[in-house]
């Protein structure tokens, strides 16, 4: 009776806040005057399908008390304690299992190893696709598959049979990664990107100057691959946007970050490309390509570190969740025009989001918990 | 490993990877210390893995912790697991210390420290634990060392105090591949069934004495016929081009020069008729010595 009279006051506590947040929420983003999309959560129990996943029920108190997981890759995909799967937009399960056997996952697919070597790769409803012999650590992003060499420096891009396309060498170890159009970037502890066409054909690196120790914390490939940004260096570290000019990607915009992360940091652009958000120490940079506007913003959580960056249809929030100290994670969401929309923070040891239909979903330990985003 | 020594295995580092950069930092010394206790690595630089050679050491014995082999500051962290986005890191837990002279040092398998941002860590300074996590985690944590001022890996062995005892080399075979077909020689074998007269593929097999664990490339692999040096490889140090690695006396990618059993290739050589002498000589980072001599008739 206890533990249900805590859970109740939880809930009701988590709606208090929800519905003041959407109360406030015209008076935070006052100094827009475009329609914004808002995101707000529909129902805060537990995803009605949740039922349906295999294994045992959560335990009540999980969300305080659930053992640390590591995040996969999920993208559209959830990861939800031991339970990772897919869920389409209308909220129904098509597939979940352990998440512990699952190497690699995202919207297309997901990956797990094979006993004499190689890895098999699934489609969402969990049926094979193919099976590859091919060594390497597996890896998927913008529908692309590829594997990592177990020294970190070399990647082999895969096709739909599980044939190597191309693979590469690297000089140094990949730190960072992102993949968008036909682009796969590669940023390298040596301080360059690398970035190959979807034939193998590599671009001419890139290599961020101006600070005194180089090295790549994280990589955004727009969604067309016209525009990469990156986190780089030390002393200082900065924040740099390269645009694709002709046959090169040339310098569009640099920043200097003032408090440096030695971390490998998150980054993402919106769907429609034209801003993004890349994860700092302690915080954020917003950046609008459409006019150079740059801003940093604070995560809210103290001391936090983002997880994961993901964008939603067209112009809406890019989302993302954070991990803090003590078993603190909180979710935040930024509008289009760089305006903090909406931040809670729960008590969580794992959390994640994806995207779903018009809103989201964010997998905690115990459940999955739905929100929808909607034009205000 | 004295100051004296140190400098002149710089030198001859810089020169091995064909670089006039050594007087340039000739004058200051770079000298490691073993992040853990010194011990035979359990692999070493250059050993041949399925489809590259490796451009680190694993530490050998049971390294609870990893110290900083130099003083240096925090360049790169990432922790087993907490690594946002898809991309892997098979070499699990890791810290990259940027030290002088433009040198990094890259400890793996481990847990790392907590350390404030880009944090200054002094010799001997604790970087994290060894947590079994990446790929060769399961043997020992890795150590590498890169040069970044000529984007080249180093062979650690180079820089650090040198281990007591010293054995030689080993060598376990030849190998002369032509047209697809593989004649296989091991190494103490006489007799060797006769050749064709033609071009061949060399390769040999050979391994470090003083690695306890799995098979790792000597210092130094060259091979001579009838009396004249026809190819060397040195696996001193990595050097970084358009393709990736290229080890000194190979070609980039690092794969390209090795076959499917681990062999180092050594070059191509025609062999004219009469009795051919191959001779494989083996040297070690601390100067032991294996030699092995096949006699070959070629029609």
């Amino acid at each position: 009776v206890a533990t249900r009279a805590r859970e109740k006051s939880g809930k009701h506590r988590f709606r208090f806040w929800m519905l003041l947040l959407c109360v406030l929420y015209p008076l935070i983003a006052s100094g827009t005057l475009e329609p914004e999309t808002a995101v707000i959560p529909v129902r805060f129990e537990a995803y009605p399908s949740m039922a349906t996943l295999p294994g045992s029920p959560p335990s009540k108190d999980s969300r305080e008390s659930g053992s640390a997981v590591n995040i996969v890759l999920p993208v559209s995909a959830f990861a939800s304690g031991n339970r990772a799967g897919y869920a389409d937009s209308g909220g129904s399960i098509l597939w979940a299992g352990n998440r512990s056997g699952i190497a690699a996952m995202d919207d297309s697919g997901w990956s797990s190893s094979v006993s004499d070597g190689g890895f098999s790769v699934s489609d969402p409803f969990g049926k094979a696709l193919f099976e590859t012999r091919l060594e390497g650590y597996p890896f998927f992003q913008a529908g692309r598959r590829f594997a990592l060499r177990e020294d970190q420096r070399g990647v082999t891009e895969i096709d739909t049979r599980g044939q190597a396309l191309w693979t590469k060498e690297f000089p140094s170890i990949v730190t960072a990664f992102s993949a968008g159009g036909d682009i796969a970037a590669f940023g390298l502890l040596d301080g360059s990107i690398r970035s190959f066409a979807r034939d193998g054909t590599e671009e001419i690196p890139i290599i961020p100057a101006g600070s005194r120790l180089s090295c790549i914390y994280s990589l955004a490939v727009s969604p067309d691959g016209k525009d990469i940004a990156a986190i780089s260096g030390q002393d200082p570290q900065r924040f740099v946007v390269y645009r694709r000019e002709g046959i090169a990607y040339t310098p569009a915009f640099r920043k200097d970050i003032p408090e440096a992360s030695v971390r490998p940091l998150s980054a993402g652009f919106s769907a429609d490309g034209s801003t993004l958000v890349a994860a700092i120490e302690n915080g954020l940079v917003f950046f609008d390509l459409t006019g150079d506007r740059f801003r940093t913003l604070k995560n809210g959580l103290e001391d936090s570190y983002v997880r994961k960056i993901l964008s939603l249809s067209g112009t809406t929030p890019l989302l993302m969740t954070l991990e803090g100290k003590n078993g603190r994670m909180a979710v935040g969401a930024i509008s289009a025009a760089g305006t903090a929309l909406l931040r809670f923070s729960f008590a969580a040891s794992d959390a994640d989001i994806v995207a779903s239909g018009e809103g989201f979903v964010l997998a905690l330990d115990d459940g999955l918990y739905r929100y929808e985003a909607v034009q205000r | 490993m004295n100051a004296c020594h140190s400098l002149k295995l710089r030198i001859f580092l810089r020169a091995a990877a064909g670089l006039l950069g050594a007087c340039m930092t000739a004058g200051t010394a770079f000298a490691l210390d073993w992040p853990a206790a010194p011990e035979k690595p359990k692999a070493g630089f250059g050993s041949a893995r399925s489809d590259y050679l490796l451009a680190q050491i694993l530490l050998g014995g049971e390294p609870v912790e990893l110290r900083a082999a130099e003083d240096g500051e925090i360049l790169f962290m990432a922790a087993q697991g907490g690594v946002p986005g898809s991309l892997p890191f098979p070499l699990g837990g890791m810290v990259a210390l940027a030290h002088e002279d433009g040198f990094s040092t890259l400890y793996s398998g481990i847990e790392p420290d907590v350390f404030p941002h880009a944090a200054k860590v002094k010799k001997g300074d604790s970087l994290g634990k060894w947590n079994g996590s990446g790929t060769y985690g399961s043997v020992g944590p890795g150590f590498a060392v890169v040069d970044r001022k000529v984007q080249s890996w180093v062979n650690p062995l180079m820089l650090l105090p040198a281990l007591e005892s010293d054995r030689a080399p080993a060598i376990f075979d030849l190998s002369l591949a032509r047209d697809g077909a593989v004649v296989e020689i091991a190494e103490g074998r006489k007799n060797t069934p006769p050749l064709g007269q033609g071009s061949y593929d060399r390769f040999g097999g050979s391994g470090d004495g003083n690695v306890s664990g799995f098979l790792s490339a000597p210092f130094r692999l060259s091979m001579s016929l009838n009396g004249v040096a026809s190819a060397e490889r040195t696996f001193d140090a990595a050097v970084a081009s358009g393709e990736g690695l290229a080890f000194t006396g190979s070609k980039a990618p690092s794969g390209s020069g090795i076959d499917s059993e681990g062999r180092f290739f050594l070059g191509r050589v025609f062999l004219a008729k009469g009795a051919m002498r191959i001779r494989i000589r083996a040297e070690s980072v601390y100067g032991s010595v294996r030699e092995t001599t096949w006699i070959l008739e070629v029609r």
